[in-house]
């Protein structure tokens, strides 16, 4: 377990940090400037806290009130940035060895090959890193901080500067060692993908502060601040004026003044008539209905129409944005290619949406009585 | 070449090599600190070392005999102790010579090291090398041609100082007088045959050593 309980200031930012991470892949999530990688700095020992406390598996890294610091190279910790900062005076084989310390020569090669075999590095061993692709690179920074057996991997976007096929590969392979190895990883990423790709758990920072942390299906379905919301996609987030609540049907009615709809949504406890409450719904639970198919009964209580007023084309699916009211459009929907062409729709056509009633989340942050 | 001049080359070149020693090892120490580290004073030591390089050599040998004079600050608890002062001897034209040369290797060197990237050293720390090993095997290594041509700038530097040495060590015949000593000596006695002669081997060997030590600061030539 990681515990990191930390105050850093640096002028015009503060980091303010209480978190303790699991054992497994901890994804740092969060736009840039939000202070993942000072984060893991002050993990590894790069940069010294201002105040409090960085304990990994019950070993005192940093305490300030005991005037505990522990050094950098007796942290045992892999770091590896997003460039690969391999060393360029040294082969492959040479940058793999180098944190290999009080083992014969013997022992030393055959850890460096078993890491080289295990990284698909064989037949690179001898080549200086100036020779080798950028994907091979970052395996070599990987396995050289690997063969190390660190007690904690900290990863700091390391296949950003990647293309995508070489990136989605790492990522896989990443994956592999963890299951093969075990080792604790914190990942810093800001890309929505690659933190679902990868993470056993997720904390979103923001601003030097944690936003929210959770397993992915927390993150994406139940965000708790706006925020969270808005970095993992959720288009679609209204404040509405609770004009009814039925706390036994489990179910109740907001008004949604600037879009000028109403909808009817989960019921939350301690919700009173007249609050305003903020919920969304993320784009690709919102459908678009077929005229000649029955509507499913939860889908009946918030059916809108109105027109599309674009189409975006994204790759794998389609972005359609729907307007019922005069605001520049409503409804941000996503649906994927296949359902997009079975719809046969066109820019400012008039269509019916709609979106179930479960696909509805109440974000808790940001609930206040006007 | 006659017996003095023979002399002259030698303790040319035992003085150079000597004073490029202690360069060379204080040096990079110095310049590793004031590339690496932040402390207090850091801006008045940079000026402190620097100073040589501009001033006047006489100046830097007005210094060095108010330290290490008979009669000064440090010399004369040496005499003290000792019976002996540095003054008049060899070492006077060594320490010489390491004054005005340590500059050049400093600041070749300060620049190569910081030229290192960061980030290298970073990951020699995590990978559990403390600052003496990645000195070694990372800085080391990728700051080597700035610290060689730094090292040979010294040394050139060292072979042809002159007034330094001349306020510290003298005009000593076949004791301390150095090659550019005792061309001054020629010049002014009007031997020109000798002068000429040690002329011309000067800007010889100093040619070739600024040649390599151009070779040696553009990247990927060795």
């Amino acid at each position: 377990m990681i515990e990191i309980h930390v105050e850093k200031n640096l002028g015009n930012f503060s980091l303010n940090l209480s978190l303790n991470l699991q054992e497994g892949m901890s994804v740092l999530f969060g736009p840039s400037g939000a202070g993942k990688t000072l984060t893991l700095q002050t993990i590894a020992g790069l940069v010294e806290p201002d105040s409090g406390t960085v304990r990994v598996n019950g070993v005192v890294y940093f305490d300030k009130k005991r005037g505990v610091n522990l050094p950098i190279h007796r942290r045992r910790v892999g770091y590896v940035f997003q460039e690969p900062s391999l060393f360029p005076h040294m082969t492959v084989f040479e940058n793999i060895a180098y944190g290999i310390s009080g083992l014969s020569s013997e022992e030393r090669t055959r850890r460096v090959n078993h890491m080289i075999g295990k990284m698909r590095l064989s037949g690179l061993e001898k080549n200086l890193p100036h020779q080798i692709s950028g994907g091979q690179k970052q395996r070599v920074a990987l396995a050289r901080a690997l063969v190390t057996s660190p007690l904690l991997l900290l990863l700091d976007e390391p296949f950003a500067s990647l293309d995508n096929p070489v990136r989605e590969e790492l990522r896989f392979d990443l994956l592999r060692i963890r299951e093969e190895d075990h080792v604790p990883v914190v990942f810093v990423t800001h890309d929505v993908e690659e933190a679902f790709v990868l993470s056993d758990e997720i904390v979103v920072l923001n601003d030097g502060k944690v936003e929210q942390i959770g397993s992915k299906e927390e993150i994406f379905y139940r965000p708790q601040t706006q925020k969270v919301a808005k970095f993992f996609g959720v288009k679609n987030i209204f404040h509405g004026k609770v004009t009814d609540i039925r706390p036994g049907e489990g179910e109740m009615t907001v008004w949604v003044e600037e879009q000028s709809f109403q909808s009817s949504i989960p019921y939350r406890e301690g919700v009173v008539v007249g609050e305003w409450v903020p919920f969304c719904i993320r784009p690709e639970e919102i459908m678009v209905l077929k005229e000649d198919r029955p509507i499913k009964k939860n889908l009946r209580a918030n059916i809108f129409t109105g027109k599309i007023v674009r189409i975006i084309e994204k790759g794998a699916e389609h972005t359609l944005f729907f307007r019922q009211s005069q605001d520049d459009y409503d409804f941000e929907i996503s649906m994927p290619n296949l359902a997009y062409r079975s719809l046969r729709i066109k820019e400012g056509q008039l269509v019916r949406v709609a979106f179930k009633w479960e696909s509805i989340w109440l974000i808790p942050e940001g609930t206040c009585v006007v | 070449m006659d017996g003095s001049v023979l002399f002259s080359l030698r303790l040319s070149l035992q003085v150079a090599t000597a004073a490029t020693v202690l360069v060379v090892l204080i040096g990079t120490w110095m310049a590793y600190v004031l590339a690496r580290k932040n402390f207090r004073g850091k801006e008045p030591l940079d000026i402190l070392l620097t100073l040589p390089l501009v001033l006047p050599p006489t100046v830097t040998g007005y210094y060095l005999i108010l330290f290490m004079g008979r009669n000064g600050m440090v010399g004369k608890y040496l005499f003290y102790w000792t019976g002996w002062s540095i003054m008049f001897t060899w070492y006077a034209a060594v320490l010489a010579s390491f004054i005005v040369a340590l500059p050049l290797m400093i600041k070749t060197t300060r620049a190569a090291i910081e030229s290192v990237d960061k980030n290298l050293i970073k990951v020699s720390y995590t990978l559990g090398h403390g600052e003496f090993k990645t000195f070694f095997k990372v800085i080391l290594p990728l700051s080597k041609k700035g610290m060689i041509a730094g090292a040979v700038l010294s040394f050139a530097r060292a072979m042809g100082e002159f007034g330094a040495t001349l306020m510290v060590a003298g005009n000593i015949p076949g004791k301390t007088a150095t090659m550019p000593i005792a061309i001054y000596t020629s010049a002014s006695s009007g031997d020109w045959a000798k002068a000429n002669g040690m002329v011309v081997f000067f800007t010889l060997v100093s040619a070739t050593f600024l040649y390599i030590a151009n070779r040696l600061s553009k990247r990927g030539v060795w």
